[in-house]
């Protein structure tokens, strides 16, 4: 078969580099700042323009990094702190979507319950884990309970508005169709509303994690924020900042993931 | 040609003194009152009437979407409570002001909506559709999803999916008030045909007067709210060529046209 070529006019061809020269600078850009940062970092600190005491410096945060991973201690503390975020964040969002959908059903109940949600999404979550140590103990389960309490309700009441805001007519074209509530709960609601439950899934990963640390301060022999706290209490600041680091790489990446998701369930 | 069906004597629906009020907060207001008339399998009905007479009530009534109403409702002669589930009992299909085909569905699986629904989506089903898809020019767009398609490619689609049911009477709610004015023209041309063509009972809620003569067997004009009936027109126009520019140029037009504008002049 012949190949066909398509001709690009002088015009269009401009246009087009034009948009990659941009993508380029902004990715270059980005880059830049980035390894500025750390190579001003490393400079001010290696001449004593900080104290490498209270600043560190990207070379020792490295040099700690390899030192911990050598017998995976690193990787444990990762992984702790990842494995309880995530059975966190899939916990709440489950939760939440039953919740909504129960709530839907029963508009009532959700009108009752609506000042309590309220109450409960304005209270500041990090008040909730002492109490939660209290009820609980120590251990991942409490930490789970502290990173869900975080997002919960929010969640709930950003996915019922959602769920709510679902056009009439196209739950009275399921009816006039001869369909039933729970039609328009799988037929309707629930697909149209698959953006508003993955922008909460965007939310609702950032909040669990927050959760999570804020356990991890508190009840927690183990994990990155139990890194954090034990850095900050024993002077070792390279420990603290390469856990902060570490921090914000997960939670760019569990961003990212959601963000692909996201991009496959685009209609 | 005139295109008024021969009425049979059986009329498949029959309202009697229905009435209608809403109720809020701030106090009660009657949308319909005392409306009484008959439609004849085959018929294509028109109701206008003034904004807020009631019209797209009356249709929500006839949907079963409203069952408070005051009145009887006959369907083949039997009476109708309002308590049963009227779309499964009478067969009803719905044609709203937007298609709202569903953007995450394929225009195939969009118009098996109400059979999937109704749990009779059969290979025989699926086949009878196809065939409808092909015999309206969307044959070829089945695999694509709705944002692919022109709207009134949409309305053709959207009327297919209340097609698909066989359904024995249509209510169609302004279906096509969201198309542009070349579209609509289009549009309506070729829905009036399908419906002509299968046979339908169909009853047309329109502001667009001239809509409704080129579509309608009998049109109802209603007064202002609480909307009952001012007059029953009965359309019969000598056409040459069934397309909406051939109605429109139809010699009793204008005629029609006139006479319902001047009642609704003394309505609004």
């Amino acid at each position: 078969m012949k190949a066909e070529t398509k001709q690009i006019s002088t015009a269009q061809q401009h246009y087009l580099n034009q948009v990659k020269q941009q993508s380029v600078f902004i990715t270059f850009s980005r880059f830049f700042i980035l390894f500025s940062f750390l190579f001003l970092w490393e400079i001010s600190s290696s001449f004593g323009f900080i104290d490498s005491f209270f600043f560190s410096s990207p070379r020792a945060i490295l040099t700690l990094f390899f030192d911990m991973s050598k017998d995976f201690e690193i990787f444990r503390h990762i992984t702790v702190t990842l494995m309880e975020t995530l059975i966190s964040f899939f916990a709440v969002t489950f939760l939440s979507v039953i919740s909504a959908i129960l709530l839907i059903g029963m508009p009532k109940t959700a009108k009752v319950l609506e000042p309590f949600l309220v109450i409960l999404n304005s209270l500041p979550k990090s008040a909730l884990a002492p109490l939660i140590i209290v009820w609980l103990g120590t251990g991942i389960k409490t930490i789970i309970i502290a990173g869900m309490s975080v997002a919960i309700f929010g969640s709930i009441i950003n996915m019922y508005t959602g769920f709510s805001q679902v056009e009439e007519e196209k739950i009275k074209l399921i009816y006039t169709l001869g369909g039933t509530k729970k039609d328009t709960l799988y037929k309707v609601i629930l697909p149209s509303s698959i953006p508003i439950i993955v922008s909460n899934m965007k939310v609702n990963i950032g909040l669990a994690l927050v959760g999570v640390i804020i356990g991890e301060f508190l009840a927690a022999r183990q994990g990155l924020g139990y890194l954090i706290i034990y850095g900050s209490q024993v002077f070792q600041l390279d420990l603290l900042i390469m856990s902060i680091i570490i921090l914000c790489v997960i939670a760019v990446g569990l961003y990212k993931i959601i963000q692909i998701v996201e991009k496959r369930l685009q209609p | 040609m005139n295109h008024n069906i021969h009425k049979q004597h059986t009329p498949l629906l029959s309202l009697e003194n229905l009435s209608y009020s809403y109720h809020t907060l701030t106090g009660e207001t009657k949308a319909l009152d005392s409306l009484s008339f008959q439609i004849f399998p085959g018929e294509f009905i028109a109701i206008v009437g003034p904004s807020g007479c009631g019209k797209s009530t009356l249709l929500n009534i006839l949907a079963g979407q409203i069952t408070d109403y005051h009145g009887q409702l006959h369907f083949h002669s039997s009476l109708f409570s309002s308590n049963d589930k009227p779309t499964k009992k009478l067969n009803i299909g719905y044609m709203l002001q937007h298609d709202h085909l569903f953007p995450w569905r394929t225009i195939l699986q969009n118009v098996c909506l109400g059979p999937e629904i109704n749990h009779s989506l059969t290979n025989e089903k699926e086949t009878e559709i196809l065939q409808m898809l092909k015999k309206y020019g969307l044959h070829d767009f089945k695999d694509q999803k709705p944002a692919q398609l022109s709207g009134g490619m949409r309305q053709r689609a959207a009327l297919i999916r209340t097609l698909a049911l066989n359904p024995e009477l249509l209510l169609l709610d302004e279906p096509f008030s969201a198309l542009d004015y070349q579209t609509r023209l289009q549009v309506s041309g070729d829905i009036g045909r399908i419906i002509r063509e299968n046979k339908k009972t169909a009853v047309l809620v329109t502001h667009n007067l001239s809509e409704a003569i080129s579509l309608a067997d009998k049109i109802i004009v209603l007064t202002k709210r609480p909307g009952t009936i001012k007059r029953v027109v009965e359309i019969s126009l000598t056409i040459s060529d069934p397309s909406p520019l051939g109605y429109r140029s139809a010699p009793e037009f204008n005629n029609y046209f006139n006479e319902i504008w001047e009642d609704l002049c003394h309505e609004s």
